[in-house]
């Protein structure tokens, strides 16, 4: 049995370019997640996040990607249905069994553990059965007035050397954008075979004859497909506080959540809108702390570091088990 | 050397309690297991487990009380699950041909999920124990209630002092009311709501649920 260590990372997180994350939408607005802080006078204030879900589910990605390059299956795409909805979506209880629906064997769940190293910290299920993670995630909070007091010492500290915090409002922004309608384009109306180059040019007469005679219903019935929109983000250049902890109980455990800290943190995308240049976060600084050792004591850490020392263990373990892997994740039930 | 005792935890944030009760005995029994690797429910038989609060004379619950704390300020969330679609597309079997995102295994969730603010933003409970392997345990446990997984439930500090017993009946029975679930005809007790509860923990075992006091 080994030593159990609960390993606490504490980061700041700066927004390289606007982050879109958001909650919902009112009519076409969407609104960024935020979460509800208790402020030191007693009010209430709405703070931006990034979800501790999106974290976390980043962190699985980012883990089940490397666990399948180690075990040679992403140039070989063979994963079954139960198999990716395990590593990439932490599984779920099916309610089948084999035999004895009540007991998985501990001989089974050691297997499962052994070899997926990623799914013993991050739980999920599997045979039927939840099994419990070891993987603590904190929403990544927005660095402002009103969440200062809920951040750890040392981020106030180093934030506050450059520069004072400002409000949580003054980190947003509104955005509108456009889908436009191509058949508003004549250029564009041309490319239209015959029938619907004509069809077009009728909905078009009839759009203008609405307008000109008023008459609301024949105005919705032949309007254009533009479509305005707004959505609220959160300006590049935006800090965040976000803390990840684990508990583990070998060099592996330790080895595979430095891995996945490292694969998440290396390339961090987060909320929507990825596909027109949202989204990517960077770790600026970082303190890693063992708590559960005598001398709890804080002590930076280079996030460089870490990406370049971390993966050897995990990567050996999990190609040396590559044929059993291959053969479990074929069978699993998840 | 056992004593009464008052443990607070003092909380960052809010809380998921999905039952309105904390127990003490639960939370120290969860640490005695990952302390030693014991593995989780459902995986062999189920473990018996030693924690260093005293027990009633019967040795059939443990003498402390339940946090039942008040409840000041709530936030409804949601938990969202999809099915990796896009590496289904990109890694999946080629045999593996329709994912129906509407129903089935592979359906998308978007589940309600409530979190609300303590009172005072602390926990409390009282208990007969020793102080120092309960202060020990619980420096393992830095997240309460349900989905401790996102960070819900932070513990910023806890406390284990030594306090004055309000009485006979502490720490299970106060001014006539329970402060953990107990046998009806325990004594002390005064006209005490009763309900289908589990004694001891697993709390999660329904099918040890008897006729109890509860707080």
């Amino acid at each position: 049995m080994g030593k159990m260590e609960q390993k606490r990372f504490e980061f700041v997180l700066r927004a390289e370019t606007p982050i879109a994350h958001h909650a919902e939408t009112v009519g076409n607005q969407a609104i960024s997640f935020r979460r509800k802080v208790r402020t030191p006078n007693g009010g209430w204030a709405h703070v931006p996040v990034v979800t501790a879900d999106t974290c976390r589910h980043g962190l699985r990605e980012a883990i089940a990607y490397a666990f399948l390059d180690a075990a040679g299956m992403l140039s070989d795409p063979s994963l079954s249905e139960a198999a990716l909805r395990l590593l990439f979506a932490g599984g779920m209880v099916t309610g089948r069994g084999s035999g004895d629906a009540s007991t998985v064997k501990l001989d089974d769940y050691r297997e499962m553990c052994e070899l997926i190293p990623g799914l013993a910290l991050l739980g999920g299920c599997a045979s039927n059965r939840v099994i419990p993670g070891r993987l603590m995630v904190e929403d990544a909070l927005l660095i402002c007035n009103e969440s200062r007091h809920l951040l750890p010492t040392w981020v106030v500290d180093y934030v506050e050397q450059s520069a004072p915090l400002d409000t949580c409002r003054a980190h947003i922004e509104l955005e509108q954008r456009v889908r436009m309608d191509p058949t508003l384009d004549p250029g564009k109306r041309k490319l239209l075979s015959a029938g619907a180059a004509s069809d077009t040019e009728n909905r078009l007469l009839q759009s203008e004859a609405a307008h000109d005679d008023d008459i609301a219903t024949a105005r919705e019935a032949t309007k254009s497909t533009m479509l305005p929109r707004s959505f609220e983000r959160i300006a590049s250049g935006s800090l965040f506080s976000w803390a990840v902890e684990a508990t583990c109980y070998s060099d592996l455990d330790v080895d595979c959540f430095l891995t996945m800290v490292a694969a998440f943190l290396a390339n961090a995308k987060v909320g929507g809108k990825k596909g027109t240049g949202h989204g990517t976060i960077k770790p600026v600084t970082a303190r890693g702390v063992v708590v559960s050792s005598p001398s709890e004591r804080l002590h930076p850490m280079d996030t460089t570091e870490l990406a370049g020392k971390a993966g050897s263990l995990f990567r050996q373990h999990v190609t040396e088990r590559r044929d059993r892997i291959r053969s479990f994740l074929g069978a699993v039930n998840a | 050397m056992r004593e009464s005792l008052r443990i607070s935890a003092r909380l960052a944030g809010p809380i998921s309690l999905r039952s309105g009760a904390l127990r003490l005995d639960g939370l120290l029994a969860w640490a005695v297991a990952q302390s030693e690797q014991i593995p989780p429910p459902g995986f062999g038989e189920l473990a018996q487990i030693d924690i260093p609060i005293a027990k009633e004379p019967g040795g059939r619950f443990h003498l402390c009380s339940f946090a039942a704390p008040r409840l000041e300020q709530h936030e409804l969330r949601y938990i969202n699950r999809r099915f990796p679609v896009p590496e289904a597309q990109a890694i999946g079997d080629p045999k593996f041909k329709r994912i129906n995102i509407a129903a089935g295994p592979t359906k998308s969730f978007r589940l309600p999920s409530e979190v609300a603010w303590v009172e005072h933003d602390e926990l409390e409970w009282f208990a007969i124990g020793e102080a120092k392997p309960i202060r020990e345990l619980l420096s393992l446990v830095h997240y309460l209630g349900h989905k401790r997984s996102v960070g819900r439930g932070k513990v910023r500090q806890w406390s284990v002092e030594p306090c004055e017993p309000w009485g006979p009946g502490f720490p299970i029975v106060r001014d006539g009311k329970p402060t953990r679930a107990l046998p009806p005809d325990w004594p002390g007790l005064e006209d005490p709501e009763l309900a289908y509860a589990v004694m001891s923990f697993p709390y999660w075992r329904h099918t040890a649920e008897e006729l109890c006091a509860v707080p």
